[in-house]
């Protein structure tokens, strides 16, 4: 079994931000069809790793995970060194705490670092082929199919809402193909695309194969 | 190469010219244009540069230079009509840029013999040059990749098609192999029954990273030494004649999947973009980076130039402790 660390190409004191930029590159590595795999491994190998790196990932960005599996390797990350429990959280709630700020802002400020802390602790289920096969064959990308692999992803709409900033009725509206609720099509495309980009697919085959765009 | 009896001190030139080797499996991914943008690039920063056509049988690098003929070529010191190495590398049109050329190569240049070969890898280390270009040729063969290897920095062509991702690994697959061969002879004993066996018991000899890692738990000591040879290799990849954003996700993941199957550390240098001004200054017969040195592509090959320098100041400084 590869390490985890090496796997995703990050050293054991990387920090959250890390394993997740490093997981997002290695799914994009390892995703079927992969120019970068090219001749070296099978579509049953390419499977293999990509559950490798999901399982990776669920360690590695769970921070009672990642201690015990720390524990096991004998790694002795640099945070747990010194503050235990909370560096974690320290580091994100930083700013929001060092300076003094107003009450009414502290809150908010705090309550986003939430969001951040919440947004990456996803729930994906479980490996589904079938799933898999049908998103990298898909030309057409209706909403069902969107709220089907955000779903898949374990991602909540409220999370896509606070991380792009898009309204969360117009993400219903994009996932019901609600014409009427929907935005102008030149803030659609662009909207389309990020909430794309959430779910870890393709933002442009997303644009291209999402319906209402593609009525003249 | 070792770092050997010359011992630098920091700040001091070096008393023989580093050697970049351009290579990459296949044909047409850039190498000639590569090197020679290179060559220009380090003369134009005021260093000494000769550029060594070593794509032997298809030389042409004189031609992406823009120069037609030469009066000596490489065919003329490795048949011994001159003597020494420096005579041969002939000034071109850029200064500081010397070349050695191989127009007019003899028509069984690309069959050298072994003690050629070895006198050529003896004495291009006795270039009067600050650095060394070595602009390789397609394939795989012994001659190729012992060039590669010998280099102090090994660079690797690869453009976003699979036919060149493929000959690409195959390359470094080769390279690493290859590399291998300098292991002591007990290790290389080890080496060939693990394969042997590892070739009956899965059906394939599997991947580098997994080989090794294998050695690892049979004889620690044998698995050090491949690591240290492997890890000494200091490869690079450029990604060349990108045109989508996405291509340039090639080299980047390139890496990863290097660093999985060869258990090895190969960088990623940068990319290019395709660019059909290489093609008109081709045809005016002028060096791409003098004749559009404002260019996009001229100025990644600097920042790429200047990367590697940067690299080999550090590694004089330190004088290769390799880890």
């Amino acid at each position: 079994m590869t390490d985890y660390y090496s796997l995703l190409r990050i050293t054991p004191q990387a920090s959250k931000l890390d394993v997740i930029n490093a997981y997002r590159h290695a799914k994009l590595t390892y995703r079927k069809d992969s120019l970068a795999v090219y001749s070296l491994y099978t579509e049953d190998e390419l499977a293999l790793i990509r559950q490798e790196v999901d399982k990776a990932y669920a360690v590695l960005s769970d921070r009672e995970k990642r201690r015990a599996y720390d524990a096991e390797l004998g790694y002795a990350p640099a945070a747990n060194a010194a503050g235990g429990a909370d560096d974690w959280d320290m580091q994100e709630g930083d700013e929001s705490e060092g300076e003094g700020l107003p009450a009414a802002g502290d809150s908010l400020l705090r309550q986003e670092a939430d969001n951040v802390v919440h947004l990456h602790r996803r729930e994906p289920r479980d490996y589904d082929p079938d799933l898999e096969r049908r998103i990298q064959a898909a030309e057409e990308f209706p909403g069902a199919l969107l709220r089907e692999v955000r779903e898949y992803r374990g991602v909540s709409l409220r999370d896509v809402a606070d991380h792009t900033r898009i309204s969360i009725s117009y993400l219903r509206a994009i996932e019901a193909e609600d014409i009427a609720v929907l935005p102008a099509r030149a803030y659609l495309k662009g909207y389309v695309g990020q909430y794309a980009a959430e779910i870890d697919l393709e933002p442009h085959r997303v644009v291209h194969g999402y319906p209402p765009l593609n009525v003249d | 190469m070792t770092e050997g009896n010359t011992v630098m001190q920091p700040g001091a030139e070096p008393a023989r010219p580093r050697i970049w080797a351009v290579g990459g499996g296949k044909g047409g991914v850039g190498k000639s244009f590569i090197s020679a943008s290179m060559g220009v690039a380090l003369a134009k920063a005021g260093k000494r540069v000769v550029l060594v056509d070593l794509d032997l049988g298809g030389a042409n690098l004189h031609t992406s230079l823009g120069i037609r003929g030469s009066r000596f070529s490489l065919s003329d010191y490795l048949s011994g009509k001159v003597a020494d190495i420096n005579m041969v590398a002939e000034q071109t049109d850029t200064e500081h840029l010397r070349l050695i050329s191989g127009a007019g190569d003899s028509l069984s240049i690309a069959n050298i013999q072994f003690f050629q070969k070895a006198k050529l890898l003896r004495n291009l280390p006795k270039l009067d040059a600050d650095y060394v270009i070595l602009d390789l040729g397609a394939g795989t063969s012994f001659n190729t990749l012992d060039f590669f290897i010998e280099a102090d920095h090994g660079l690797v062509s690869v453009t976003p098609d699979p036919g060149s991702v493929e000959n690409t690994y195959r390359f470094l697959k080769c390279v690493l192999i290859r590399r291998l061969r300098d292991v002591p002879k007990q290790a290389r004993e080890s080496i060939q029954k693990v394969m042997s066996r590892r070739r009956e018991a899965v059906g394939t000899v599997g991947s580098l990273a997994d080989f090794v890692e294998e050695m690892a738990r049979l004889k620690p000591g044998v698995a050090g030494t491949l690591r240290r040879e492997l890890d000494a290799m200091k490869l690079h990849i450029i990604v060349n004649q990108v045109m989508e954003p996405s291509d340039t996700e090639l080299g980047p993941s390139m890496q990863m999947v290097c660093s999985r199957y060869f258990g090895t550390h190969i960088s990623y240098l940068g990319f290019l973009h395709h660019d059909k001004m290489v093609l008109k200054a081709l045809q005016q017969r002028r060096p791409f980076l003098s004749t559009f040195p404002q260019s996009r592509l001229a100025i990644h090959i600097d920042t790429m130039v200047a990367s590697l320098m940067a690299q080999e100041d550090v590694e004089s400084i330190t004088t290769g402790d390799g880890t």
